[in-house]
């Protein structure tokens, strides 16, 4: 079953490629892009020396200039799937370092 | 995406912009009324009587502590505004606590005292300026949070459509002044250029800064993992990042008047009226705009209240200073607040106080409302581009998309429009007033829609503009009609902010009709459309405060 | 009166700005013999530039920093829009 539910999706997406190009691009730039700028706005906050509250700020403050620039990305890449693991593996990597930071064992 | 940069961003500017251009043009323009929201409430509000003579500060406050002994003796918090430049009246409020029995929950109340007699002035129930500029970020019919993330989201998309827009625009400065008033599409283009390079600065600093407002709650995910999570931590954060550093000196109360002195030899008495002289001797030639109490707590006697003075603002872009008077060990302390403590917080208030723009006078004060317009006018620009680019092969879509732009960019002021003759038509023992006022508003631009959608396409544009200028022009008459403020009258009287009102819906309704009358019905733009569309959306300036 | 004197060198700073375009100087400038030459548009430009840089200075002397950015941003919207539609929008007398 599952196979042949595959096989129909891929056969879908092939027929409509933009449209399915153009869906995972808006996807990655607003859901990836929203977690790419949080966990930089987080470890943004924790790395910064100093105040607390200052760096929870200052974090929160930034986020919107990457989140832009992560969508500005995300539509300027040649292909899809370098969009996507442009914008994942980074968001993976500080979610790792998020915890080897915070002491947790990933 | 595209084959080349510039490409891609160029349609990313397109469909981003497209996505929520609708929500955009409705939150510019109520957002842009509410740099006049003490002038709209003035307007919606026309018992309230204006105070044009200088009053003594104290005779104000012993009509305002009269009353609020008699309406507010359990309130938690008292305040008494002073009149002002934009606010010339005398208003009491209070925070009343809930009361279990009457199922009333805990709510502010406010009233107005009329200014020589300090009798209270009833006023109509209603939603006034500010809910309607509350509207740019609260939404309608939704919770709050909900709107407030459709507004973060609709903001993201406006930022993103700005820079991509600066981005595909390279050759912004020389083109500057080359624009061309030539025919179609290309003429949109520079107008839509006009509206959006000019006051660029303004809306980059509005964009970000709106997004930057509502922060805690859109990226409430990063309090949550570098804070606490809940409520409560939530609440801990936004208390800890507003803390002030504040200069805290015992003092003996300064006290002009030799009776007082007399009252206070024997210890030291805090009261509003003590404070008040304090205050205005030690700062001689500022203004004091509020008064308040705050900690009250007539139900147990645990703190000590807290008597503040507001000095009206004259340092930069802050809006006013504080002044707390407490009692602490039999002592006397007077607080005064030095600004924010966090350094980002300061950075988080001057972005605040901009997008704002509470510190402004009336020159700046227009110069918002214009910009604010101008943004609006950007969208509306774009909006009519996106149809144009594809008229060449419409389907019904677009078709439709065309006639939904008509409801929206001129249906929303129709609707505004209707909120106002709302506040004028609707009977005043109505119960739930102040709501059906906004239900107005929205039933209003809901009949834009269903009009628009009816009309053929190639009229819609004008009967739509005619039926604008026509509620415009007759709202200065509907205002006559229904209460004593005619245009003589407020000339007469002095009462600036009704006149200016008036005028404004006049001048308002002048653009629609020329906008009406200079609109061709047929395809081809001419050089003369090009012009009123920039009348149109210029809105006019009359100095009238 | 400190608005005024604002408005004003920003309108003038501006309309150099303009000028210093042929186009716009073709327009304006209606000698046949007089046409616009690389140096003389450089200067006007120039001109126009230091205007506008006085423009913002003087309104930093007058209102601090923040009141005073605020002030020659706003100034500069309603001077640029101004000289813009004044060009595009009426035709060469």
């Amino acid at each position: 079953m599952i196979i042949q539910y595959s096989f129909y999706f891929m056969n879908f997406t092939k027929k409509h490629l933009a449209a399915f190009n153009i869906s995972c691009r808006v996807l990655i730039a607003l859901v990836g892009g929203y977690l790419f700028s949080a966990l930089s706005a987080v470890l943004i906050a924790q790395l910064l020396p100093g105040d607390e509250i200052n760096s929870i700020i200052t974090g929160l403050m930034l986020s919107f200039i990457i989140y832009t620039v992560i969508v500005l990305f995300v539509f300027a890449t040649k292909t899809t799937l370098r969009a996507g693991v442009g914008v994942f593996i980074p968001c993976i990597v500080m979610y790792v370092f998020y915890h080897y930071l915070n002491g947790i064992t990933a | 995406m595209k084959s080349r940069f510039r490409q891609s961003m160029g349609w990313l500017h397109t469909w981003a912009g497209f996505a929520f251009a609708w929500l955009l043009f409705f939150i510019f323009v109520t957002g842009s009324l509410g740099y006049f929201e003490n002038e709209i409430d003035r307007w919606m509000k026309p018992e309230i009587a204006i105070v044009d003579d200088a009053i003594d500060d104290f005779e104000i406050l012993n009509s305002a502590k009269q009353q609020l002994t008699v309406l507010a003796s359990d309130a938690e918090q008292w305040y008494l505004a002073y009149p002002s430049k934009r606010n010339p009246y005398i208003k009491i409020s209070w925070l009343q606590p809930a009361n279990a029995e009457l199922g009333m929950p805990k709510q502010w109340h406010e009233e107005y005292l009329a200014p020589h007699t300090g009798k209270i002035t009833p006023t109509r129930e209603t939603s006034g300026g500010e809910t309607l500029y509350r509207l740019h970020y609260n939404l309608h019919y939704v919770p709050a949070v909900v709107g407030y993330l459709i507004t973060s989201l609709a903001t993201l998309f406006m930022l993103i459509g700005l820079v991509t827009g600066v981005i595909i625009h390279k050759k912004i400065f020389i083109e500057f002044f080359t624009f061309r008033a030539g025919k179609g599409l290309r003429a949109w283009l520079d107008v839509h250029n006009v509206f959006s390079v000019l006051p660029l600065p303004f809306h980059l600093m509005i964009t970000y800064s709106g997004l930057v407002l509502l922060m805690g709650i859109s990226f409430s995910p990063v309090i949550d993992a570098t804070y606490g999570e809940g409520k409560k931590m939530h609440r801990q954060f936004y208390n800890e990042s507003k803390t002030e550093n504040k200069q805290q000196q015992t003092i003996n109360l300064n006290t002009a008047d030799l009776s007082l002195k007399a009252e206070l030899s024997h210890k030291p008495v805090l009261s509003l009226k003590t404070v008040l002289t304090d205050a205005k001797a030690r700062y001689k030639n500022q203004t004091v705009s509020y008064l308040g109490i705050i900690d009250r707590n007539i139900a147990d006697n645990t703190e000590q209240p807290s008597f503040q003075v507001w000095l009206d603002g004259n340092e930069g872009i802050e809006f006013a200073t504080l002044l707390s008077y407490r009692l602490v060990d039999g002592q006397i302390q007077l607080e005064e607040s030095l600004g924010k403590t966090h350094s980002a917080a300061k950075i988080y208030d001057i972005l605040e106080h901009l997008h704002e723009g509470l510190f402004a006078d009336t020159y700046l004060r227009w110069l918002y409302f214009i910009s604010g317009l101008l943004g609006a006018a950007m969208i509306a620009t774009s909006m009519i581009i996106w149809v144009k680019k594809r008229q060449n092969h419409p389907t019904k879509f677009i078709i439709l998309i065309d006639k939904l732009n008509a409801a929206v960019v001129v249906g929303l002021p129709i609707a505004i429009a209707a909120y106002f003759w709302s506040n004028r038509l609707l009977p005043l023992a109505m119960s739930n007033r102040a709501e059906w006022e906004l239900h107005s508003l929205f039933i209003v631009l809901a009949a834009c829609a269903c009009f628009c959608i009816v009309r053929a396409a190639d009229k819609v544009w004008k009967s739509m503009l005619w039926i604008a200028a026509t509620v415009y022009a007759l709202l200065p008459i509907g205002n006559m009609l229904t209460t004593e403020h005619s245009l003589l009258a407020s000339v007469q009287q002095g009462d600036w902010l009704m006149l200016g009102f008036d005028l404004s819906m006049l001048c308002f309704a002048g653009c629609f009709a020329l906008a009406a009358v200079l609109l061709k019905t047929g395809q081809n733009e001419t050089e003369l459309t090009m012009k009123t569309n920039v009348k149109k959306n210029m809105k006019g300036v009359i100095k009238t405060c | 009166m400190l608005i005024l004197s604002q408005i004003l060198l920003q309108l003038l700073g501006f309309t150099l700005l303009s000028l210093s375009l042929s186009r716009n100087y073709s327009k304006v400038i209606k000698s046949t013999n007089k046409r616009l030459t690389k140096r003389t548009s450089w200067i006007i430009r120039a001109c126009g530039y230091s205007l506008l840089i006085i423009a913002v200075f003087w309104a930093l002397n007058s209102w601090g920093v923040a009141l005073g950015l605020v002030y020659s941003f706003a100034t500069a919207t309603l001077t640029a829009t101004f000289t813009v539609i004044l060009l595009t929008y009426t035709r060469s007398t």
